[in-house]
């Protein structure tokens, strides 16, 4: 096993192979705030990758339903029971947050990488802590996740029904892909050595040729992103939409930039952002400020990553939902929600702008600049402390630019308006 | 063959995944409301177009909430959100598709 730096983790971690980054690393940004389960995405990603015979269960891209719904169902709860069983008690971060090299403190539990070593199975140790779903687990992406949203039923109403314990309805939406990891589960535990990470954009992608179908990466993806097809007998994956990265659209890409994938073009709730961050040849993220994604994940810590204790370093981030109990989001996105929220509910005038920029332009957006106007309103925020607070609003106008470095985009943040109640008469 | 016991009876098996299993989770909907409502504000919808949100069935977070507070008591929370937080509005310019010379 190799020693490689987790920046996610704020320290060094067991690997089964040495460090080695590309050059640009595909990543994004979800804001888990507006997102109102659609499914847009998901059907983009299916009408695209995934509609033919032996794919009909394969669900590249879902949104599942949080606390209760997961695609396969319980697979983070299932992951990190197994974690918990081989380092009890001792799954814990330290507070000790610093810089770029440890923005979350350090975790000072295991990794599946580590934990895989002290779970010996009859067959051996795994390479990453993992399991297989059963068939029924990945039979639908949706199932019973939002019963709680139902009729009511009268008590009693159901001879010998078992009465449950009341549960408010509340929950919030989860959309979930390949999160092109850096340090890819799947690739680690590939015995055909079938996995591999692109050296121009980092993403993970199955040599369809090489892949015997042995679903090693189907058990070791934390994530449960890796799929097996059953009429190919191999593994399928998340491509990442790669000719729209590469700029080989044909039609929508006649100049050859790079474009957002399908399932993030196609969300009409404006939660998504994605785009290639450019790597340090050590692996750290080169210190890029007026790349958005840069922005939002490495200065502002706004957006976070799903599960990092896992350890593969994923690349999808996540701004967290305000609503949810701290708890529950602590042990999803690690210890940086609190200050991921308290920023995002009362955004300053550049995150706000930046903020502007998801879901307007279906090119990458590598670089924006922020043209500042005039403040045009202040408006009082109630922080999750409960304290007030005022966020100034000012009409800046940020501008998007593509890979070649043109205008892709430009978005001007004007005066708020304020609507008047039913209850005056001249209201509409 | 015969067996001594009828399935019915024979006690749970711990693994059973037909055992119903349900635990509460502490949250407030009424939080989870207030800040749905906010975001499309600040997406630049009115209060109509954010009701239509929790009038669609298809929509099971906002139309559950619709079904817990009732009408009157969403459009109401609406109206005083956007009392308070305003609609934003923005304006966006795409620009022209690059020509090949």
């Amino acid at each position: 096993m190799s020693k490689v730096y987790n920046w996610q983790l704020g320290r060094k971690m067991k690997y089964p192979y040495d460090e080695n980054h590309p050059d640009w690393q595909f990543a994004f940004v979800f804001n888990i705030n507006r997102c109102i389960a659609c499914q847009t995405c998901t059907m983009a990603c299916k009408s695209t990758w995934t509609f033919s015979k032996g794919q009909e269960f394969m669900w590249w891209n879902n949104v599942e339903t949080k606390p209760y719904g997961g695609y396969p169902q319980n697979w983070d709860v299932k992951l990190l029971n197994m974690l918990e069983k081989v380092n009890p008690d001792k799954q814990a971060w330290s507070a000790d947050k610093g810089g770029t090299e440890k923005p979350y403190g350090t975790f000072q539990g295991m990794t599946i990488f580590e934990a895989a070593k002290k779970n010996i199975s009859p067959t051996g140790s795994q390479r990453a802590l993992g399991y297989l779903p059963t068939d029924a687990e990945w039979r639908s992406p949706n199932i019973h996740e939002e019963t709680a949203a139902g009729d009511t039923m009268k008590k009693g109403e159901w001879g010998h029904s078992t009465q449950l314990p009341e549960h408010k309805v509340w929950f919030f939406y989860l959309q979930r892909l390949c999160n092109h990891c850096t340090y890819p589960g799947c690739l680690a535990a590939c015995p055909r050595k079938a996995i591999y990470k692109r050296p121009e954009d980092g993403i993970v992608l199955i040599d369809q040729e090489r892949c015997r179908g042995y679903r090693k990466c189907v058990e070791a993806c934390p994530y449960k992103k890796s799929l097996y097809r059953p009429t190919t007998k191999i593994s399928e994956k998340c491509i990442g939409c790669y000719p729209r990265i590469e700029g080989k659209d044909p039609t929508l890409s006649s100049n050859g930039v790079p474009l957002e994938t399908r399932c993030m073009t196609a969300c009409v709730g404006k939660i998504r952002l994605q785009g290639l961050v450019k790597k340090a040849p050590d692996g750290t993220w080169a210190n890029v400020p007026d790349n958005p994604l840069h922005f939002l994940i490495r200065e502002r810590q706004v957006a976070l990553p799903l599960y990092p204790q896992f350890g593969t370093e994923p690349n999808g981030f996540y701004i967290p939902p305000r609503w949810v109990p701290r708890s529950y989001l602590t042990q999803m996105f690690g210890p940086g929600v609190d200050a991921a929220i308290e920023q995002y509910v009362c955004p300053d005038r550049e995150l706000l702008d930046v903020l502007q920029l998801f879901r307007a332009s279906q090119q990458i957006i590598f670089k924006f600049k922020i043209e500042k106007g005039p403040k045009v309103a202040e408006l009082e925020v109630t922080l999750p402390s409960g304290k007030k607070k005022t966020q100034e609003v000012y009409n800046d106008t940020v501008i998007g630019y593509n890979k070649n470095g043109k205008e892709s985009i430009r978005i001007t943040v004007e005066e708020p308006t304020f609507e008047r109640g039913s209850e005056h008469v001249n209201s509409i | 063959m015969h067996e001594s016991e009828h399935p019915k009876n024979s006690p749970v098996e711990p693994e059973d995944p037909m055992m119903l299993k349900a635990e509460p989770v502490s949250g407030d909907p009424e939080v989870m409301l207030a800040c749905i409502v906010e975001e499309y504000a600040r997406m630049g919808w009115g209060a109509d177009e954010i009701m239509e949100l929790f009038d669609k069935p298809f929509f099971r977070a906002t139309n559950g909430l619709k079904a817990l507070f009732g009408e009157d008591e969403i459009r109401k929370r609406i109206e005083s959100t956007l009392r308070q937080c305003g609609v934003l509005r923005c304006k966006e310019t795409h620009a022209e598709p690059e020509t090949e010379v």
